[in-house]
């Protein structure tokens, strides 16, 4: 378990981070995460890969989260960054506090939106893996992604330049 | 292909999971179209710029060393037996075992409809009006019958004896009271 929680256990909060906007609850959620899989390791078949595994336990106690708490706050004390609002020093955004804001979008994000975005973006999910791991089509991960970029991009200071140069309107087309 | 279906597999193609004759046809669209040309340009620098800023949001935060050892400890104070070896045993003979069982038990079903249903068909009939069900025993009997024959030799009569053997096979109900009739 040692070897687990070295290997996977930063990975794992950096994608619960993420995906919950606060790295408080994150952790509680990583160390009830090798506590659920402790105790399910029986169900681990192999058909995918640990962390795989180990990530769905993860999604699944983040999901029981947003139920629990609905809206999401970003506690900037507990993440000890400075967040950059939109519509102040726009121009002096360096990629440290464009990070901080991306981080701050996503989680104006639905959770559903939220989700394809951590695990395409961050995990580098494959769309079928995606599909796989969420247990929806194929075709309804490429229209969450689509749709997820689209309302990023609109939530997100043009300063920031995060999608070149394309537009909403180009996305949407897409 | 055509612009229409190359953007239905655009992200396939940009994470290079397409099968190779879709890929070549992806290749040979985009060599000749400019605006899917472009679109794919974007979006690889799309996934490059949110991969990155993700990576550079999330790149400091790590699991409290006083977390990681109450995740330890909290896994050492699940007793072994009720997880390693439980689920070590398991997985080695759940599927052999469970095989096994399945087979046992869909013999011993087979054995045990087989004979079942072969006494129903013999001791089991519903009748006719089907308000009574009653046993029913196949019977055979065979006797033997004396055949006196007479004739007349001259003056003399004279007689023979010969037996018959007669074979008689019915089936036997037994009532409501439990008596025995003969159909």
């Amino acid at each position: 378990m040692q070897e687990l929680v070295n290997t996977y256990g930063d990975r794992l909060l950096r994608s619960a981070f993420a995906l919950c906007g606060n790295e408080a609850d994150a952790q509680d959620m990583v160390q009830d995460t090798f506590l659920h899989a402790i105790r399910s390791v029986h169900r681990f078949q192999g058909r995918s890969t640990v962390y795989t595994w180990l990530h769905a336990i993860l999604l699944n106690l983040i999901r029981h989260y947003h139920r629990d708490r609905k809206r999401i706050i970003y506690d900037e004390e507990l993440t000890g960054r400075e967040v950059s609002h939109p519509d102040e020093n726009l121009s002096q955004l360096d990629a440290a506090a464009a990070s901080s804001a991306l981080l701050e979008a996503l989680q104006k994000l639905s959770r559903t939106h939220r989700e394809v975005i951590v695990l395409r973006y961050y995990e580098a999910m494959k769309i079928h893996e995606i599909a796989r791991h969420l247990r929806i089509s194929k075709g309804t991960v490429k229209s969450r992604l689509h749709y997820a970029i689209a309302e990023m991009q609109k939530l997100l200071p043009d300063e920031l330049n995060l999608f070149g140069t394309r537009g909403t309107e180009e996305i949407g087309q897409r | 292909m055509n612009c229409r279906r190359f953007q239905n597999r655009f992200p396939e193609y940009v994470e290079g999971s397409l099968s190779a004759g879709t890929q070549a046809a992806a290749d040979r669209h985009l060599a000749r179209c400019t605006s899917c040309r472009e679109a794919v340009g974007q979006e690889q620098r799309l996934t490059q710029i949110l991969s990155e800023r993700l990576r550079q949001g999330t790149e400091t935060v790590t699991l409290h060393p006083a977390n990681r050892q109450r995740i330890l400890t909290a896994c050492a104070s699940i007793p072994a037996a009720d997880v390693d070896s439980v689920a070590r045993l398991w997985n080695r003979f759940a599927r052999p075992v469970g095989i096994a069982v399945s087979l046992l038990l869909i013999a011993a079903f087979l054995v045990i409809s087989f004979f079942s249903s072969a006494r129903v068909n013999e001791t089991k009939e519903v009748r006719s009006d089907r308000r009574d069900i009653h046993s029913a025993a196949s019977i055979e009997v065979s006797y033997r019958v004396p055949i006196y024959k007479f004739r007349k030799e001259g003056n003399l009569v004279v007689d023979t004896l010969s037996y018959e053997t007669i074979v008689a096979s019915g089936t036997l109900w037994t009532g409501n009271q439990g008596r025995v009739q003969e159909e």
